[in-house]
Protein backbone atom coordinates (compact mmCIF):
# COMPACT_ATOMS: atom_id res chain seq x y z
CA UNK A 1 0.00 0.00 0.00
CA UNK A 2 1.06 3.65 -1.00
CA UNK A 3 1.21 6.25 2.19
CA UNK A 4 -1.34 7.75 0.98
CA UNK A 5 -3.75 4.53 1.29
CA UNK A 6 -2.07 4.43 4.74
CA UNK A 7 -2.96 7.53 6.18
CA UNK A 8 -6.39 7.04 4.54
CA UNK A 9 -6.75 3.83 6.58
CA UNK A 10 -5.28 5.46 9.58
CA UNK A 11 -8.14 8.30 9.28
CA UNK A 12 -10.88 5.81 9.14
CA UNK A 13 -9.57 3.67 12.29
CA UNK A 14 -9.54 7.16 13.92
CA UNK A 15 -12.71 7.84 14.09
CA UNK A 16 -13.66 4.61 14.57
CA UNK A 17 -12.60 4.85 17.73
CA UNK A 18 -14.46 4.94 21.21
CA UNK A 19 -18.15 5.60 18.78
CA UNK A 20 -20.45 6.61 21.32
CA UNK A 21 -17.50 9.10 22.79
CA UNK A 22 -15.28 9.89 20.33
CA UNK A 23 -12.31 11.97 22.00
CA UNK A 24 -11.65 14.94 20.28
CA UNK A 25 -7.74 14.07 19.66
CA UNK A 26 -9.35 11.13 17.45
CA UNK A 27 -11.67 13.32 15.36
CA UNK A 28 -9.48 15.90 14.50
CA UNK A 29 -6.46 13.59 14.11
CA UNK A 30 -8.47 11.42 11.61
CA UNK A 31 -9.74 14.82 9.75
CA UNK A 32 -5.97 15.79 9.22
CA UNK A 33 -5.22 12.13 8.52
CA UNK A 34 -7.81 12.30 5.75
CA UNK A 35 -6.33 15.34 3.89
CA UNK A 36 -2.87 14.97 3.95
CA UNK A 37 -3.88 11.33 2.72
CA UNK A 38 -5.46 12.74 -0.64
CA UNK A 39 -2.83 15.66 -0.26
CA UNK A 40 -0.06 12.55 -0.52
CA UNK A 41 -2.04 11.05 -3.40
CA UNK A 42 -2.18 13.93 -5.51
CA UNK A 43 1.71 14.82 -5.20
CA UNK A 44 2.70 11.31 -5.64
CA UNK A 45 0.81 11.41 -8.81
CA UNK A 46 1.86 14.77 -9.87
CA UNK A 47 5.99 14.08 -9.31
CA UNK A 48 5.47 10.58 -11.11
CA UNK A 49 3.74 12.71 -13.93
CA UNK A 50 6.02 15.17 -14.30
CA UNK A 51 9.72 13.17 -13.94
CA UNK A 52 8.80 9.74 -15.03
CA UNK A 53 10.41 6.93 -15.32
CA UNK A 54 13.80 5.33 -13.40
CA UNK A 55 16.72 6.56 -14.83
CA UNK A 56 19.88 7.97 -12.81
CA UNK A 57 18.49 10.67 -10.55
CA UNK A 58 14.84 10.54 -11.17
CA UNK A 59 13.54 9.18 -7.58
CA UNK A 60 15.58 11.73 -6.15
CA UNK A 61 13.82 14.39 -8.76
CA UNK A 62 10.25 13.58 -7.54
CA UNK A 63 11.19 13.69 -4.16
CA UNK A 64 12.49 17.28 -4.55
CA UNK A 65 9.60 17.87 -6.69
CA UNK A 66 7.23 16.85 -3.60
CA UNK A 67 8.91 19.03 -1.14
CA UNK A 68 7.41 21.98 -3.73
CA UNK A 69 3.80 21.96 -3.46
CA UNK A 70 2.18 24.70 -1.49
CA UNK A 71 -1.26 24.31 0.00
CA UNK A 72 -2.43 27.39 -0.58
CA UNK A 73 -1.73 27.36 -4.17
CA UNK A 74 -3.39 23.70 -4.75
CA UNK A 75 -6.42 24.60 -2.93
CA UNK A 76 -6.45 27.79 -5.00
CA UNK A 77 -6.04 25.60 -8.39
CA UNK A 78 -8.14 22.84 -7.07
CA UNK A 79 -11.35 25.59 -6.47
CA UNK A 80 -10.90 26.19 -10.17
CA UNK A 81 -10.99 22.56 -11.08
CA UNK A 82 -13.53 22.03 -8.83
CA UNK A 83 -16.10 24.65 -10.45
CA UNK A 84 -15.03 23.67 -14.00
CA UNK A 85 -13.40 27.13 -14.61
CA UNK A 86 -9.65 26.44 -13.53
CA UNK A 87 -7.23 29.95 -14.69
CA UNK A 88 -5.68 29.96 -17.80
CA UNK A 89 -3.80 28.48 -18.94
CA UNK A 90 -5.12 25.64 -17.31
CA UNK A 91 -8.76 25.86 -18.85
CA UNK A 92 -7.28 25.65 -22.00
CA UNK A 93 -5.27 22.58 -21.53
CA UNK A 94 -7.66 21.05 -19.42
CA UNK A 95 -10.65 21.14 -21.82
CA UNK A 96 -14.03 20.24 -20.05
CA UNK A 97 -13.40 19.06 -16.46
CA UNK A 98 -15.03 15.67 -15.76
CA UNK A 99 -16.90 15.19 -12.54
CA UNK A 100 -14.91 12.81 -11.69
CA UNK A 101 -12.00 14.93 -11.15
CA UNK A 102 -14.56 18.00 -10.05
CA UNK A 103 -15.27 15.51 -6.67
CA UNK A 104 -11.44 15.09 -6.27
CA UNK A 105 -10.60 18.67 -6.63
CA UNK A 106 -13.55 19.90 -4.58
CA UNK A 107 -12.79 17.28 -1.33
CA UNK A 108 -9.10 18.90 -1.54
CA UNK A 109 -10.46 22.19 -0.90
CA UNK A 110 -13.15 20.87 1.62
CA UNK A 111 -10.48 18.49 3.41
CA UNK A 112 -7.65 21.35 3.63
CA UNK A 113 -10.28 23.92 5.44
CA UNK A 114 -11.20 21.17 7.50
CA UNK A 115 -7.94 20.40 8.56
CA UNK A 116 -6.93 23.49 9.40
CA UNK A 117 -9.89 24.24 11.88
CA UNK A 118 -9.10 20.40 13.25
CA UNK A 119 -5.76 21.41 13.74
CA UNK A 120 -5.88 24.54 15.23
CA UNK A 121 -9.04 25.57 16.06
CA UNK A 122 -9.54 24.56 19.60
CA UNK A 123 -12.60 27.07 20.41
CA UNK A 124 -14.90 24.38 17.68
CA UNK A 125 -15.95 20.97 19.32
CA UNK A 126 -16.13 18.07 16.53
CA UNK A 127 -18.65 15.78 15.88
CA UNK A 128 -18.28 12.37 15.44
CA UNK A 129 -20.33 12.34 12.24
CA UNK A 130 -18.95 15.52 10.79
CA UNK A 131 -15.36 13.40 11.16
CA UNK A 132 -16.90 10.30 8.98
CA UNK A 133 -18.24 12.25 6.52
CA UNK A 134 -15.09 14.04 5.84
CA UNK A 135 -13.28 10.67 5.71
CA UNK A 136 -16.05 9.25 3.63
CA UNK A 137 -15.64 11.72 1.26
CA UNK A 138 -11.59 11.28 1.42
CA UNK A 139 -12.35 7.73 0.66
CA UNK A 140 -14.47 8.44 -2.58
CA UNK A 141 -12.16 11.31 -3.91
CA UNK A 142 -9.81 8.26 -3.87
CA UNK A 143 -12.05 6.15 -6.29
CA UNK A 144 -12.80 8.85 -7.98
CA UNK A 145 -9.29 10.02 -8.54
CA UNK A 146 -8.99 5.87 -10.08
CA UNK A 147 -11.76 7.14 -12.61
CA UNK A 148 -10.40 10.62 -13.77
CA UNK A 149 -6.43 9.82 -14.07
CA UNK A 150 -4.77 9.53 -17.27
CA UNK A 151 -7.35 11.91 -18.81
CA UNK A 152 -6.09 15.39 -20.29
CA UNK A 153 -8.15 17.44 -17.71
CA UNK A 154 -6.40 15.36 -14.45
CA UNK A 155 -2.69 15.75 -16.38
CA UNK A 156 -3.41 19.41 -16.35
CA UNK A 157 -4.63 19.51 -12.39
CA UNK A 158 -1.18 17.46 -12.07
CA UNK A 159 0.84 20.20 -13.87
CA UNK A 160 -0.91 23.26 -11.86
CA UNK A 161 -0.60 21.71 -8.55
CA UNK A 162 3.21 22.51 -8.57
CA UNK A 163 3.14 25.90 -11.01
CA UNK A 164 1.82 28.91 -10.00
CA UNK A 165 -0.73 30.62 -12.24
CA UNK A 166 -0.44 33.92 -13.45
CA UNK A 167 -3.83 34.36 -14.00
CA UNK B 1 -19.62 39.13 1.51
CA UNK B 2 -23.02 38.59 2.11
CA UNK B 3 -24.91 37.88 6.19
CA UNK B 4 -26.16 34.50 7.19
CA UNK B 5 -29.61 35.27 6.36
CA UNK B 6 -28.89 36.40 2.53
CA UNK B 7 -27.29 32.93 2.47
CA UNK B 8 -30.20 30.92 4.29
CA UNK B 9 -32.47 32.81 1.62
CA UNK B 10 -30.57 31.88 -1.30
CA UNK B 11 -30.74 28.07 0.18
CA UNK B 12 -34.49 27.69 1.14
CA UNK B 13 -35.60 26.40 -1.69
CA UNK B 14 -32.97 22.93 -1.64
CA UNK B 15 -35.74 20.16 -0.50
CA UNK B 16 -33.71 16.71 0.06
CA UNK B 17 -35.94 14.17 -0.42
CA UNK B 18 -35.02 12.44 2.98
CA UNK B 19 -37.62 13.38 5.68
CA UNK B 20 -35.97 15.75 8.59
CA UNK B 21 -33.10 16.92 6.89
CA UNK B 22 -32.46 20.15 8.11
CA UNK B 23 -30.31 22.67 5.43
CA UNK B 24 -28.68 25.64 6.98
CA UNK B 25 -28.84 24.46 10.61
CA UNK B 26 -26.26 26.75 11.02
CA UNK B 27 -24.55 28.94 8.76
CA UNK B 28 -21.63 31.30 8.87
CA UNK B 29 -19.57 33.59 6.68
CA UNK B 30 -16.49 35.45 7.24
CA UNK B 31 -12.63 34.66 6.10
CA UNK B 32 -11.12 30.82 5.80
CA UNK B 33 -7.62 29.78 6.41
CA UNK B 34 -5.95 31.15 3.64
CA UNK B 35 -8.10 34.73 4.57
CA UNK B 36 -10.53 34.18 1.32
CA UNK B 37 -14.32 35.01 2.01
CA UNK B 38 -16.31 32.22 2.81
CA UNK B 39 -19.56 30.88 3.69
CA UNK B 40 -20.14 27.22 5.90
CA UNK B 41 -22.98 25.55 5.60
CA UNK B 42 -24.16 22.88 8.28
CA UNK B 43 -26.55 20.21 7.14
CA UNK B 44 -28.57 18.05 10.17
CA UNK B 45 -29.51 14.89 9.52
CA UNK B 46 -31.69 12.31 11.33
CA UNK B 47 -29.35 9.40 12.74
CA UNK B 48 -31.51 6.78 11.54
CA UNK B 49 -31.55 8.38 8.01
CA UNK B 50 -28.28 9.04 7.68
CA UNK B 51 -27.43 6.29 5.44
CA UNK B 52 -30.46 6.93 3.29
CA UNK B 53 -29.26 10.72 2.91
CA UNK B 54 -25.77 9.67 1.37
CA UNK B 55 -27.70 8.21 -1.72
CA UNK B 56 -28.44 12.57 -2.45
CA UNK B 57 -25.91 13.86 -0.66
CA UNK B 58 -23.85 14.65 -3.40
CA UNK B 59 -26.68 16.59 -5.46
CA UNK B 60 -28.20 18.13 -2.67
CA UNK B 61 -24.11 19.78 -2.00
CA UNK B 62 -24.41 20.54 -5.74
CA UNK B 63 -27.48 22.25 -5.40
CA UNK B 64 -26.34 24.44 -2.20
CA UNK B 65 -22.87 25.26 -3.24
CA UNK B 66 -24.37 26.75 -6.86
CA UNK B 67 -27.36 28.59 -5.43
CA UNK B 68 -25.25 29.82 -3.06
CA UNK B 69 -22.02 31.02 -5.29
CA UNK B 70 -25.45 32.45 -7.92
CA UNK B 71 -26.49 35.12 -5.07
CA UNK B 72 -23.03 35.82 -4.21
CA UNK B 73 -22.33 36.08 -7.95
CA UNK B 74 -18.92 34.46 -7.66
CA UNK B 75 -18.92 31.00 -9.51
CA UNK B 76 -15.66 30.21 -7.54
CA UNK B 77 -16.80 31.43 -4.01
CA UNK B 78 -15.24 29.25 -1.11
CA UNK B 79 -18.82 27.01 0.44
CA UNK B 80 -17.61 24.21 3.17
CA UNK B 81 -20.54 22.09 3.47
CA UNK B 82 -20.65 20.10 6.30
CA UNK B 83 -23.22 17.26 7.71
CA UNK B 84 -24.10 16.74 11.58
CA UNK B 85 -26.16 13.81 13.07
CA UNK B 86 -29.03 15.23 15.10
CA UNK B 87 -28.20 13.73 18.19
CA UNK B 88 -24.81 14.80 18.49
CA UNK B 89 -25.86 18.16 17.99
CA UNK B 90 -28.73 18.07 20.94
CA UNK B 91 -25.92 16.35 23.45
CA UNK B 92 -23.84 18.75 23.03
CA UNK B 93 -23.17 20.79 25.95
Amino acid sequence: MSFADDLLMQADQLIAQDPRRPKQASLRRGVSAAYYALFHLLTEASANFLISGNGPGREELRNAIRRGYGHNEMKAISNGFAGGTPPQPWKAASGVISPHLRLVAETFVELQEARHQADYDHARSWTRQEAVDLVRRAQLAFVEWERAKGARDAYAYLAAMVIKSRA
Amino acid sequence: MLGPETIKDAITDVQPRTKGVQIGSEIFTGRDSTDEDAVWVYVLVPDERIEDFYAEWDQVRDEIRRRIRDRLGDENAYVYIRMRAASEVATEP
